[in-house]
């Protein structure tokens, strides 16, 4: 059933802000631009939150759905056209007056726009384009803009798009082609990756522009970024950070999101995950996909096709070092960048912190601590001066019991026994498709 | 030994400074102290220090010139810091600003200054800067502006430590056209901002309270929008209280406009 009447802008903002609270990304970061002070706007490089939602995600930018109106029919969607759901769809004037009022009153770091596909592809890309135009040139907006690109859409259009907004994405949504064509039957590899090429090839050339002008547009300033369902399909950990990792690669994006799959549709092709979305694997997997952007891990080292599932207990950080000890513990006074990255409890700042304090003064056990180690963790894998801070075994089970008994488990893990741990089960993840990891990195 | 009593401001301390290094006593004798005398040692001479414009400039353009913009920038925000352990700051910048300038004197580039993290000193300042930075990174976005009737923005906050300059400066760039108050609660200090033009700070400003509580037609209207977007962008089956609220703690939320 699809029926449009006039509604007013409240119950528009109401259905479409709800379509577009499945997509992950709000984050409004990778930007540092001043106001030119004639328009309204500016944007800085760590982003800004402006609020925190009852689910306690961030809120930075007006996410919302241009329309949620779809010719598509993806299964784990709740936009897809078979749903019987009340439709609408804003027009660029609407959108432009909430981004200015909202961003004014300071709401809002900027506006996230995502669609349905409304009649095609190209149609669907050439209104956000519309509003974009409006939002930049009319309006003067000179904050953040995150807009997808819609599969399919014309690579002009996606070019003329990416010189007015900040970052675009495409999302992946499925870390294999199988999973892809069972689940989302009109989309496809081929228009998911095509447009990811276009940008990555766009923003490199704009990087190497040989007259950067001040005023001379962008294109896609803060990078791209992509999204995948996780817990929808049979994929393992591993598949799925593999699939991670060559997109940081091969495609230079800035971030992969993972969002935990939801049966909003109760489709009985679908999981049904008992205990709500798999949110735990989901925080594991956003650990584990920093470790790979600033921790100089790779996807091999975290897990393998023997051990293809993170470890509930432990983030992947302490598993990793846990299964590592020989090479513990390590010196802080002489160890470089790369060993102090990788002990537990240090992290990307305490090590830079500890490499510039080194060089002035004698570190001190507490001088560690106020400059943001965690003791607590860090104690066991390391020695300051020779000496470690008390007397630990250096042996797994020692450290994996303190390690444990001190931090709260997760939610997930706290009804299992502990007397059942063992470091490799993986307890709650049943086993999952044996598909192996070159599959799903096929054309990438 | 020697105290120096200063008022408890930047040009304040600086002035303090200032006179440390006029008197030529020892450094590591010295000691700052801001507001009153609350406990008094024995065998100091207590040095009242008036704050004088010219003295804090001479000192904030040589800390300036020495140890650079970001140091300079990082050692006043420490102290703005108001936080329980920031109670000694002013002498804990003095001996760091001391240490900055004597390593700057050996030939040692002082811009590195903070990075000492080992050294007490440093470490405070450390701490109290990253503090301050911080709350302020927070009212960056949970600093909410209604519309008064005659067009002009109004927000007001509550902040711990004395942050209106950090906000001032952002929110000058972003919002160049608007005319707007920020006004800080805690501490009774407004900003106002004219368009196009740097904002003005007022202590203790006065203003008339009906037109600050008249708010436009319009008001309401986009008042209502946001709290509607805020209800439906959260997903159900993730509701998390304790995230939220670890995330955005709740003295934060009465000046909010959706909690």
């Amino acid at each position: 059933m699809q029926i449009t009447t006039d509604m007013d802008l409240l119950s528009k903002l109401n259905i479409l802000s709800a379509s577009a609270k499945y997509d992950v990304a709000c984050t409004s970061s990778g930007v540092d631009r001043n106001n030119d002070g004639s328009g309204t706007g500016n944007c800085i490089a760590p982003g800004i939150c402006h609020t925190f939602s009852g689910d306690g995600r961030c809120v930075s930018l007006l996410k919302i759905l241009f329309t949620n109106e779809c010719i598509f029919n993806c299964s784990y969607c709740i936009n897809r056209r078979d749903n019987d759901i009340v439709r609408a769809s804003f027009t660029p004037d609407e959108v432009c007056r909430l981004t200015m009022e909202f961003y004014r009153r300071n709401y809002i770091e900027g506006l996230f726009l995502s669609s349905g596909i409304l009649v095609s592809p190209n149609y669907t890309m050439d209104l956000l384009y519309q509003t974009l135009l409006k939002l930049r040139r009319e309006e003067n907006f000179q904050g953040y803009i995150h807009v997808k690109a819609i599969p399919g859409a014309d690579a002009e259009l996606i070019r003329k798009v990416g010189f007015l907004a900040d970052r675009m994405s495409v999302n992946l949504e499925l870390p294999t082609k199988e999973s892809l064509t069972a689940l989302a039957p009109n989309k496809n590899r081929r228009t998911i990756l095509s447009p990811m090429r276009q940008i990555q090839q766009g923003i490199t050339t704009s990087k190497n522009e040989l007259m950067p002008y001040q005023q001379h547009p962008q294109f896609v300033p803060a990078g791209q970024s992509t999204q995948m369902i996780i817990g929808a399909t049979k994929e393992t950990d591993y598949q799925i950070l593999s699939v991670a990792e060559k997109l940081y690669q091969n495609f230079s994006l800035k971030r992969v999101f993972y969002s935990a799959f939801m049966n909003v549709n109760m489709d009985s092709s679908l999981p049904m995950p008992a205990g709500g979305p798999p949110l735990l694997r989901e925080h594991r997997l956003y650990q584990a996909d920093f470790l790979l952007r600033y921790y100089r891990f790779s996807a091999e080292e975290l897990l393998s096709e023997e051990k293809p599932n993170f470890n509930v207990f432990l983030d992947p950080k302490c598993d990793w070092a846990i299964r590592h000890l020989e090479l513990y513990p390590v010196e802080v006074t002489t160890a470089n960048y790369n060993t102090l990255l990788r002990v537990p409890g240090i992290g990307v700042t305490s090590a830079k912190r500890i490499m510039a304090a080194r060089r002035q003064g004698q570190l001190s056990y507490p001088a560690l601590k106020k400059m943001g180690v965690v003791l607590k963790r860090a104690l066991f894998f390391i020695t300051l001066g020779g000496r470690q801070m008390y007397p630990t075994r250096i042996e797994e089970d020692y450290i994996l019991r303190n390690l444990l008994s001190d931090a709260k488990a997760p939610l997930e893990v706290q009804q299992l026994s502990y007397r059942q741990l063992s470091l490799f089960d993986d307890m709650m993840l049943e086993s999952k498709g044996q598909n192996d990891v070159h599959e799903c990195l096929q054309e990438l | 030994m020697e105290i120096y009593v200063c008022e408890n401001t930047l040009e304040g301390v600086f002035s303090a400074i200032f006179c440390a290094y006029a008197d030529r006593h020892p450094h590591s004798d010295n000691k700052i102290i801001t507001g009153s005398v609350k406990n008094y040692e024995l065998f100091a001479n207590y040095v009242p220090v008036t704050t004088k414009q010219e003295h804090a400039l001479r000192v904030s353009r040589r800390l300036y010139n020495t140890l650079g913009g970001e140091v300079f920038y990082d050692l006043c925000a420490a102290l703005l810091c108001e936080t329980s352990y920031a109670t000694e700051v002013a002498d804990a910048v003095y001996h760091t600003v001391v240490l900055g300038l004597s390593l700057a004197r050996q030939g040692k580039d002082g811009r590195h200054i903070l990075e000492h993290l080992t050294n007490p000193y440093v470490n405070l300042v450390f701490r109290c800067a990253r503090q301050t930075k911080h709350e302020a990174r927070q009212f960056y976005g949970f600093l909410r502006f209604r519309e008064l009737s005659n067009g002009v923005l109004l927000a007001r906050f509550h902040p711990n430590n004395n942050i209106i300059t950090m906000l001032v400066e952002h929110f000058d760039n972003r919002l160049p056209k608007e005319a707007y108050i920020i006004y800080d609660a805690t501490h009774d200090i407004a900003a106002l901002h004219h368009p196009h033009q740097p904002s003005i700070l007022l202590s203790h400003p006065e203003f008339e309270q009906e037109a600050l509580s008249s708010y436009s037609e319009q008001e309401q209207n986009y008042e209502k929008l946001w709290k509607q977007f805020y209800e439906s962008i959260a997903i159900e089956s993730r509701i998390n209280p304790a995230l939220r609220q670890s995330n955005m703690p709740k003295r934060f939320w009465k000046d909010t406009v959706e909690l």
